[in-house]
């Protein structure tokens, strides 16, 4: 049995979804030098394609476009204010903690983590990984829980996120900082991106006991509304 | 310069809805909502017939539908005119989504009860030219499956609309993987004959 004639058996399965994915990895490399193979997976993806248009015709309950559209909206206006008022560095004034962050400033960290561009890399011998505990997937609203953990020097921090969901409706997600039992607002709030992840800067852990994540309205809020969804225990 | 371009002469509902979904996509790219609103509009019927017709159950399948669209809006860069059509593109997000949703579910526990009389319930009506079309080629796509001999278009309907692998239809059948992953090819090979004869398919 030729090369091609071992991988071409595996075509059908291929366009299906149905390989292996050590298998699929294994067709995918042999087709960068078969001609027949890529031909042929070409051809049936074609009808692997429209295989999902060959079901039943359902009408899609209206509250799920509501959901979906409100969520997308929120994120329309959150993108057109932060592109109207230009970037600018989000300062910390003093005593602000306890006070909410400002509409602008929250915009633009929102916007600044969306995009990946507030990454902050505690490096130094001193640094740690701790693994966060993660609420359970009810109370994310998904299928799964996120998987947490905060690289985490003597001053400053990052979480690190992946499969976490999108935010709720006009929902954000904010980053909370506790120290002696109460928690501040670490001044940063966040999305997932379309890969369900995130990296997070924590500005400030000097004191910190721990750092909290929550859901919190566009705007960010002065002190916690619920449960933490993420925690990670520094001591 | 801007970082979003306006498109206000383009964007009142009426024009959105006159401007094809490609057009709409580069719209989508500069956070235009409302462009966003019509393609919602026109492929959530099929998104979230094929994840209830995946998932059996209507939570499942609207958590899915949630998620690719949300996806679809975030990632409406990664767009590609020249790779297939913007409903090929949300079905293959839908599809992707509801295996990695089926494979995570406990292996075999997984086979759907279904929610009782729902695809009565929820039937979609056919209120436009454009509904009664595409309703006929579903049923064009059905009749090609169908007309295959029964253990082409099991596998494949196993492996398509069940999320299940080779090994596991192998398992279920108790077929040799070989036989298997043959019935698949014969059969979707088939499938392109009889779908390219109806127009559904463009010959390559």
């Amino acid at each position: 049995m030729s090369e091609h004639d071992r991988f071409g058996a595996d075509c059908g399965a291929y366009v299906l979804g149905a390989l292996e994915e050590h298998e699929a990895a294994a067709l995918r490399e042999h087709m960068e030098s078969c001609a027949a193979c890529r031909e042929e997976v070409t051809r049936l993806h074609a009808v692997a394609e429209v295989l999902g248009l060959g079901v039943p015709a359902l009408a899609p309950p209206p509250e799920l476009r509501a959901r979906v559209l409100d969520a997308v909206r929120a994120e329309a206006d959150l993108f057109a204010a932060a592109s109207a008022s230009a970037p600018r560095p989000a300062r910390r004034r003093g005593g602000l903690f306890l006070r909410p962050i400002s509409g602008l400033v929250a915009v633009a960290l929102a916007v600044g983590v969306l995009f990946g561009a507030l990454v902050l890399s505690p490096g130094g011998s001193g640094t740690r990984v701790i693994s966060a505990t993660v609420a359970p997937p009810a109370r994310w609203h998904a299928m799964r829980s996120p998987v947490a953990s905060l690289r985490a020097s003597a001053t400053q921090g990052e979480l690190v996120l992946s499969d976490l969901p999108a935010a709720p409706a006009r929902r954000i997600y904010e980053v909370w900082i506790e120290r002696g039992g109460r928690a501040y607002p670490a001044g940063v709030l966040f999305d997932a991106t379309s890969a369900g992840t995130a990296i997070v800067a924590v500005p400030d852990l000097s004191g910190a006991s721990g750092v909290a994540v929550t859901a919190e309205r566009l705007g960010g809020a002065g002190a916690p509304t619920m449960k933490p969804l993420i925690e990670a225990r520094l001591s | 310069m801007p970082l979003l371009p306006r498109h206000r002469d383009a964007s009142s509902p009426a024009r959105l809805r006159e401007l094809a979904d490609e057009d709409l996509m580069a719209l989508v790219r500069h956070g235009e909502a409302r462009a966003f609103e019509v393609i919602y509009d026109r492929h959530c019927g099929v998104a979230f017939s094929l994840a209830y017709r995946m998932c059996g159950t209507r939570s499942a399948a609207e958590d899915i539908v949630q998620e690719a669209f949300l996806s679809l809006w975030r990632s409406g860069a990664r767009y590609d005119r020249t790779r297939g059509s913007v409903r090929t593109w949300v079905l293959g997000i839908v599809h992707n989504r509801a295996i990695d949703s089926l494979r995570r579910s406990v292996k075999h526990d997984r086979r759907r009860a279904g929610d009782e009389g729902l695809e009565e319930r929820l039937e979609a009506p056919e209120h436009t030219e454009v509904d009664v079309a595409r309703r006929d080629e579903a049923r064009e796509i059905r009749a090609a499956l169908d007309e295959l001999p029964e253990e082409q278009s099991r596998v494949i309907e196993l492996a398509f609309y069940g999320g299940y692998t080779h090994t596991e239809i192998a398992e279920l059948i108790g077929a040799p993987v070989g036989t298997i992953k043959g019935r698949m090819r014969l059969g979707m090979e088939k499938m392109r004959r009889t779908l390219e004869g109806a127009g559904v398919v463009v010959a390559s």
